[in-house]
């Protein structure tokens, strides 16, 4: 014990003991959190300055004082230029924002998606090249998570690299395929996320009379710049049917960096958290492993090369309504017949004959009564609504479910069944 | 880190669920560290009452210049230090010191005997005031001697001397009996 580390290293031992057995009483746990909760909603009504409209915006709602104040402003611009000149320096304004992130080539960031039941988290990288292109993308998926930290699991990966696609489904199989119409989806999820792309974006809707656009300057130096858009229903994303949508971007008083992103969906009398997304870090080079999936993914997962593959329908001549009942058909016909094989060709990212009578021998599908008008969905699905008959206990029954289908990845002229809305079976 | 700065920013845009996730993250540090420097368990409640209380109440204000933990632990070092210490010296009781609750079945507990613990809980109590905080904020609650430095408005040296002889006394006292 002569030794000061010696002793260093008994108190650390010692307050370790004590540290790990803290506990707070359950009652005072719940005392300390109301009062806290009571406290904070307090605070909140006594210090409106941050959390209301501002004063300014609510004088200037009056006509009488709009023109009041803008005879005084006259004034001032006449007394005064100088300080005017040093003051409009002080606005913000979309370019700064632009210039902060201009030839940054790496974007990290965190978006979480809130549903009724859960909320869908997903954590991207995306670089550019030295022109200006995106190069690689990588995104998780996470199953269950929370906005504080990603807790849930990750239930898939996708790296893009120029082009091609590596998609690992976790514990499942890691498939490989070049798609153009998946590259444009990664390039419009880059461009989407990219603070400039965002915000140039909004600026040409701008333009359009589609989106309405406040700035709200911060009360303090340190609070952040609030740019919030309004959008009109049907134009938040492209070809996709959504409702009206008000975005707010949380921007660095100092950087002019976005920090985070809030969506909410606008109802007639309040508003949802749709979903946010938080910028980790700016312009931060990811590691190379980051975008080697077939290094990642354990070596005896199956690794299915999609564009080898035979699966699908030839869309040919057909219109997009018809090959999608001609799948779905051709798809509960084989589950019919009992063609397993068959069955697993149709579906989108092949199921062998085994993993399909597995899933669906238990239904004992005895026939197609009918297949309705398939329609579109806002991800860019076809749903079709199927009626069968099924065995049940002993018994026919009638049962009625939506098959979706798609492009076959990879295949941009074939159709399948999408397999994980095969689930719809088991309802 | 990253995560504290996201429930700062949520917090001052005046989400309750923040300040929750704020308090279930910090609520034991901030405890230890309230018995850690009371020497009462009790005290040590009603010290991460008040502290959280008021940390909630002027959170729509609130500048950090450190971190968030650092800014709580610091908040909780200063309300134990400005709430008296003769106070809570005559509430010191070494069987309160044992608040480890179910302290037989921890793991870190069985390295320790209970005759260890107890001599160190002694030696600990015949430090200064100011040499015992320094050493239960950098062992305990993983300050930095310059976080602690600044959360005190004095100099880092200070703050490693008052450390220094702090653990010379615990040596001499120690020496030979543990």
């Amino acid at each position: 014990m002569k030794a000061a580390e010696n002793i260093e290293k008994l108190i650390k031992a010692f307050f370790k003991t004590k540290k790990s057995s803290a506990v707070m009483p359950i009652e005072k746990d719940k005392q300390i959190l109301n009062d806290a909760l009571t406290a904070f909603e307090k605070s909140k009504i006594n210090t409106p300055a941050q959390l209301q409209p501002s004063v300014w915006r609510i004088i200037m709602k009056s006509r009488i004082t709009k023109l009041t104040i803008a005879a005084a402003l006259l004034i001032a611009a006449v007394v005064t230029i100088t300080f005017i000149d040093k003051s409009a320096s002080l606005a913000y304004a979309f370019e700064q924002t632009m210039t902060a992130v201009n030839g940054m080539r790496y974007f990290h960031f965190k978006q979480f998606v809130y549903q009724p039941d859960r909320c869908l988290g997903k954590e991207a990288w995306v670089e550019y090249g030295l022109t200006g292109k995106v190069k690689n993308v990588r995104f998780d998926v996470y199953d269950v998570c929370d906005n504080s930290n990603n807790k849930g699991k990750i239930s898939q990966s996708v790296v893009w690299k120029e082009g091609k696609t590596e998609c690992w489904k976790v514990g499942q199989a890691l498939i490989f395929f070049e798609d153009a119409d998946y590259t444009a989806k990664i390039l419009f999820f880059a461009s989407r996320y990219n603070p400039k792309g965002a915000l140039e974006y909004m600026d040409s809707l701008e333009k359009e009379g589609k989106v309405k656009i406040q700035i709200e300057e911060p009360t303090a130096s340190h609070d952040d710049i609030l740019v919030t858009a309004i959008y009109k229903p049907n134009t938040y994303l492209l070809q996709r049917q959504m409702p009206a949508i008000k975005d707010v971007y949380h921007i660095d008083n100092v950087s002019r960096l976005v920090k985070a992103v809030e969506a909410f969906h606008l109802k007639p009398n309040s508003t949802e958290l749709l979903a946010e997304w938080q910028y980790c870090d700016y312009n931060q080079p990811f590691a190379p492993e980051l975008l080697d999936l077939n290094k990642e993914a354990p070596s005896d997962v199956n690794r299915i090369d999609m564009m080898a593959m035979d699966i699908g329908i030839e869309q040919g001549d057909l219109s997009d309504s018809a090959i999608t009942v001609e799948t779905a058909s051709q798809f509960l016909d084989a589950l019919v017949d009992k063609d397993y094989a068959l069955a697993g060709k149709l579906v989108s990212e092949e199921m062998t004959e085994q993993q399909i009578r597995q899933k669906y021998e238990n239904l004992h599908i005895l026939k197609v009564i009918s297949i309705g008008e398939p329609k579109m969905d806002q991800y860019m699905f076809w749903m079709v609504p199927v009626k069968v008959m099924i065995e049940k206990d002993g018994k026919t029954i009638e049962r009625e479910f939506t098959l979706k289908s798609g492009k076959v990845l990879g295949h941009p002229s074939r159709r399948a069944v999408e397999a994980p809305e095969l689930k719809c079976f088991e309802k | 880190m990253f995560e504290d700065k996201w429930l700062l920013w949520k917090l001052k845009n005046g989400s309750s669920d923040a300040l929750c996730r704020i308090y279930k993250k910090y609520k034991n540090n901030m405890l230890a560290l309230a018995v850690a420097l009371s020497n009462n368990k009790t005290v040590a409640e009603d010290i991460v009452h008040d502290c959280f209380v008021s940390f909630a109440q002027s959170a729509n204000k609130l500048q950090l210049r450190d971190s968030l933990k650092s800014y709580l632990l610091t908040s909780i070092a200063n309300r134990v230090r400005n709430s008296g210490r003769d106070k809570i010296k005559s509430a010191l009781d070494v069987e309160e010191m044992e608040i480890a609750g179910p302290a037989s079945n921890q793991p870190e507990r069985l390295a320790m005997s209970n005759e260890r613990v107890r001599k160190i809980n002694s030696a600990l109590t015949q430090l200064s005031y100011e040499q015992r905080e320094v050493i239960i904020l950098y062992f305990q609650s993983r300050l930095t001697f310059k976080e602690i430095a600044e959360s005190q408005s004095v100099s880092v040296n200070t703050i490693q001397s008052r450390y220094r002889y702090g653990i010379d006394k615990l040596r001499s006292i120690l020496d030979g009996e543990v």
